[in-house]
């Protein structure tokens, strides 16, 4: 397609053939765009707007008012960066961003090949650890709070059962195997300390989201051809060794993926924490999509939207430079 | 593979053992749902004088679950219907024709993929206003165009797989033969990429019925769908797991049922979407 | 080509119809049309005049049992405005801030809606709920309401909420035949309270149940011990910033509550949402619990529906810290106020007006587990002795100092680094670290 384009450009009577195609692209592009900027474009950058101000939900900012506008500049950037309450968030954030997907990355990479070892049953299987993804994170928050109840839980009653009732407090690290929501332990790092409330959490996310990394690895090691894998064995290879030498390597695509689509997952966690903790106890579970909605909604005496509005920039901004060099590949290998 | 069969033993019963352990979740709400609450209070797994009744569904219907189900089938289908099409659109003329911005236009609309939803969160209220999208049923508009407007990234990027797969030369022997691009598009590449439509269909379908905080934002009560219901039901003011429970495997239900009905749809859809770059 | 130019088509129509759809008034009920509403007499004079009529729509927060008891009010409403229609929501109580904010946002709020104290005076600074001055006038006039009541209505001087359920707190729950066994009395000083206390613990028993999971029974707590060891106008003065959070008597009561967490709190007070308190105490793991009346009506409706109040189970005030102190009850409750663009003022005029009237209060009162705010109700009205001793300490004297639930009196980020800091407190009892989140929050907020 590309070349007949230049070929068009080169012979200068063919310049209305691109006109005219985009002209008719644009027409097959139109509805979508259009919602897309409405919905999309012009309200994301309100929001970018809106955080150079100072204003709260229940009079809200809007660029077609100026003369109710309180321009505050990048203050409320700096508010926010120097605010304890939005470090408390971040490092809860920053908790998920690491355990997570650790965790997702790991479990469902082994889970995959476990599976690609039994073929039999391989889909049975399979079809059990996806299953948890069609499931919305608000049930299976709500699934997870009756895991977790104190009184009547399953991992409660479990941990009575199978006698591994205990607490841990080592040093900087303090853990029990009780009050899965309001207080296992916490990890004092001196300038902060880490909750493990936000492990609760996360295994309840786990449990929803691994199924994605299954069928990545799955897609990834059908993809292995099987010849390398004969010739290894025919080499007289053991599994581990084929495990570890063919297919881990030909999974490099694959983990990325997962891992990328995990780290985004847990910068935007939202209902998994609303649901089970609200954030709570305290700030213990609170994390950057949390804080931003109680500035906005719950903080109604002193205007917070501007402050809630900033921390949406900052998480979008971390996220896209971040992702900056995979958003640039995809954009060239896509169009 | 060879695989002793020590190995194949030890393989198949750690991953039975794995996979009944992951099922316990889901397990311990079906349960709780089909039981009364007192008896629940001691464990879900005493069998002893256990009655089973869907008392609690009938009770969850009628406070309310029912037109939240509604509700969510609206929405959902809603959006589901207008991502697809407009997004079919869109895809074939990113695919297949070239105009000016469309690199532009497609770094915007993976971006969507990438920042979370609270990036356009916040103004969204002023603006539903300003619309006149927070009346009544207009409610469910505005959120349609919502789902749609952020969802256009996955879209695109997903159907793009899709319809690159369509062979080059079928389109360019169509050219030759003087069709449209609107014919080949409807003629030729939709029913050659449907499969990755109802693939993406599908996807669609359970992001938006699951979908909690744009519901929980921009809707009123007798709009909301069965997600926001769950999260209210939860509330800390009454202990009612056993309303609770029956909501979140109502609210399970349809993406689970799509699901296995159409799990090779589901999976290729994922497939097309996780394995690329 | 036709679909196509279909899809466009729709989509532009809908964006232009959209944009003329205008400026939302508070006109959210989904049936339509609008009756003509007839003139209502506002002066607070009580039923039985012209009925009013049209669409009307209220919010609550209540489910179960209360929700039930809500219903049988309403009916009389609607019994009394046969052409009213009035559509009811639902909305959880933790909910209640950020709907009623997105729906005020929005332009499309109910006409009348439950609304705490704090609430309304951010609402009310914002312009969005109606002046019910006419109302109040003729409920001071009567003598149904006293002034301190008026004031916590109030935002600035003018009354915008109406008071319709009450609620005393600070009142110790226990069971008389655990108590007997337990060999003690019920303890009229805190000298005695803290006896009864340590005979429990001596007995190797619980002492309290404490919902706080929840959040709000924290504050149901420490208010209590504020008032009483503070005093009414340090608990106000918190309210309104002329008192400082690390005021000397404000320390004080922290210490005082650390002291009784330290001692007597169970090691998972965290853990358990209210109800589940409830009927932990109900079941025996505990011996007391520090909770509203409206335990009344939650510990026979959620826990065990054959309690017998009185005999299986009562409260006793908690006691004064300081004998020579004022006396001063600490009540909550639930306040209904009126959207100011309502499309319908005087349907939404009358049902504020029923509420805030004994015959309303009274169908609910005679169901138990409430506390008319209304001084015309008369005490006889209750079901049962527990009701009727929480109804009497009920402030309808004006010269009994009545403080208002601090937390939702003041609302906004204060109220919840407030809960979040009592949740911390409980773990760490650390005086110093909670004054300090709040004397940094005050400052922040109201400069």
């Amino acid at each position: 397609m590309e070349r007949r384009d230049r070929a068009h450009v080169m012979s200068g009577r063919a310049l209305e053939r691109p006109d005219r195609e985009s002209r008719l692209a644009y027409a097959f592009v139109f509805p979508l765009l259009l919602a897309f900027v409405f919905f999309y474009l012009w309200p994301a950058f309100n929001t970018l707007a809106g955080s150079l101000f100072r204003w709260g939900l229940l009079n809200p900012w809007s660029i077609a008012q100026p003369a109710d506008w309180d321009f505050v500049g990048l203050q409320n950037y700096v508010d926010t960066l120097t605010s304890a309450r939005f470090w408390n968030a971040a490092i809860n954030t920053g908790i998920w961003l690491v355990i997570f997907p650790i965790l997702v990355t790991v479990v469902s990479l082994v889970l995959s090949i476990r599976i690609w070892q039994t073929p039999r049953a391989g889909a049975t299987f399979r079809t059990v650890f996806i299953l948890p993804m069609t499931i919305s994170l608000a049930a299976a928050g709500v699934i997870w709070t009756f895991m977790y109840d104190p009184d009547f839980g399953v991992l409660t009653r479990f941990v009575e059962w199978a006698g591994i009732d205990f607490a841990i407090d080592w040093g900087p690290i303090r853990f029990q195997t009780s009050q899965w929501l309001s207080d296992p332990g916490i990890i004092d790092l001196g300038f902060s300390q880490i909750r493990l409330v936000n492990l609760s959490l996360i295994v309840a996310g786990f449990w929803a989201f691994t199924g994605f990394g299954v069928i990545t690895f799955t897609a990834g090691l059908t993809a292995v051809s099987s010849e390398l894998v004969e010739a290894a064995q025919v080499d007289g290879a053991t599994t581990r060794q084929v495990i570890r030498n063919v297919l881990i390597p030909q999974l490099k695509g694959p983990m990325t993926v997962v891992a990328t689509i995990s780290v985004i997952f847990a910068l935007r966690t939202f209902d998994v924490v609303w649901v089970i903790t609200q954030g709570g106890p305290a700030q213990d579970s609170e994390v950057l999509a949390v804080l931003l909605w109680k500035q906005a909604f719950v903080f109604l005496d002193s205007p917070q939207a501007g402050l809630a509005t900033a921390v949406a920039i900052i998480m979008s901004a971390v996220l896209i430079v971040g992702a900056w060099p995979y958003l640039r590949g995809l954009t060239r290998e896509k169009t | 593979m060879r695989q002793s069969r020590l190995t194949l033993t030890l393989l198949y019963g750690g991953l039975t053992v794995f996979s009944l352990l992951w099922l316990v979740p889901v397990m311990t709400a079906f349960m709780t749902s089909i039981r009364p609450l007192d008896e629940i209070r001691g464990g879900w797994w005493n069998f002893d004088n256990a009655t089973f009744t869907f008392d609690n569904y009938v009770r969850a219907w009628d406070q309310g679950l029912a037109s939240f189900v509604a509700n969510s089938f609206i929405i959902t289908l809603g959006s589901v219907a207008l991502t697809v099409a407009t997004g079919a659109l869109a895809t074939y003329a990113f695919v297949h024709l070239s105009f000016r911005f469309k690199r532009l236009w497609f770094f915007l609309l993976i971006t969507t993929m990438i920042v979370p939803i609270q990036l356009i969160l916040i103004p969204l209220l002023p603006w539903f206003r300003t619309l006149g999208l927070d009346q009544g049923a207009w409610q469910f508009v505005g959120i349609v165009l919502v789902h749609t407007g952020f969802g256009a990234g996955w879209a695109v990027f997903m159907l793009s797989s899709f319809f690159r797969a369509v062979p080059k030369e079928m389109l360019e022997a169509g050219q030759i033969d003087g069709a449209s691009h609107w014919d080949q598009f409807r003629r030729l590449v939709l029913p050659l990429a449907l499969p990755g439509i109802v693939s993406f269909a599908i996807i669609d379908f359970i992001f938006v019925w699951n979908d909690l905080l744009l519901a929980l934002t921009l809707l009123q009560r007798e709009f909301q769908p069965i997600q926001v219901g769950l999260a209210n039901l939860q509330s800390p003011h009454l202990a009612q797991q056993d309303l609770v429970s029956a909501g979140a495997i109502l609210a399970i239900l349809p993406p689970l049922v799509l699901f296995s009905a159409l799990n090779r749809y589901y999976v290729r859809g994922l497939f097309a979407g996780g394995t690329k770059g | 080509m036709r679909i196509r130019r279909a899809i466009v088509v729709g989509a532009a129509m809908v964006i232009v119809v959209a944009a003329c759809g205008g400026n939302g008034s508070g006109d959210t009920t989904t049936t339509g049309g609008d009756g003509a509403p007839q003139t209502t007499d506002t002066t607070g004079d009580d039923g039985g005049t012209q009925s009013v009529s049209g669409d009307l729509s209220i919010v609550h927060t209540w489910t179960g049992s209360e929700q039930e008891a809500f219903e049988a009010v309403l009916a009389g409403f609607e019994e009394a405005n046969a052409e009213v229609n009035l559509s009811r929501i639902e909305i959880p109580f933790g909910e209640l801030n950020a709907q009623l904010t997105q729906q005020f946002a929005a332009g499309s709020a109910p006409d009348v809606t439950v609304a705490l104290p704090g609430l309304i005076r951010l609402f009310a600074a914002q312009g969005f709920l109606m002046p019910l001055d006419g109302l109040w006038d003729g409920w001071m006039a009567d003598g149904s309401y006293t002034e301190p009541l008026r004031e916590i209505a109030s935002a600035d001087g003018t009354p915008y909420g109406v008071w319709f359920k009450g609620n005393v707190n600070g009142l110790i729950w226990y069971s008389p035949d655990r108590m007997d066994d337990l060999g003690i009395e019920p303890p009229a000083t805190w000298e005695e309270f803290i006896a009864a206390l340590d005979a429990v613990e001596a007995e190797g028993g619980e002492p309290f149940a404490v919902g706080g999971a929840d959040l709000w029974p924290l504050t149901q707590w420490w208010d209590p011990i504020l008032a009483r060891v503070a005093g009414a106008d340090v608990f106000n003065g918190l309210v309104d910033g002329s008192v400082s959070w690390d005021d000397p008597a404000v320390v004080e009561s922290f210490e005082v509550f650390g002291d009784f967490i330290a001692n007597y709190f169970p090691a998972d007070a965290l853990d358990r949402g209210f109800v589940e308190a409830t009927c932990a105490r109900v079941d025996g793991a505990a011996e007391f619990q520090n909770q509203g009346a409206f335990v009344n009506l939650v510990a026979r409706g959620e826990c065990d529906d054959s309690l017998v109040p009185g005999e299986d189970f009562t409260f006793f005030l908690m006691p004064k810290f300081d004998e020579a102190a004022a006396e001063v009850q600490f009540v909550s409750g639930d306040l209904f106020a009126v959207n100011a663009d309502t499309a319908n003022p005087d349907a939404a005029l009358a049902l504020v007006e029923y509420l805030g009237s004994a015959e309303a209060q009274t169908i609910w009162a005679e169901r138990g587990g409430f506390v008319a705010p209304n001084s015309q109700v008369s005490t006889d009205v209750y079901p049962d002795v527990n009701d009727q001793r929480a109804a009497e300490l009920w402030p309808a004297d004006p010269s009994v100092a009545a403080v208002y639930d601090l937390d939702d009196f003041i609302g906004g980020e204060i109220q919840t680094v407030l809960r979040e800091a009592l949740q911390q407190f409980v773990r760490d009892q650390d005086v110093d670290a909670i004054v300090q989140s709040m004397v940094e929050v005050d400052e922040r907020v109201r400069g």
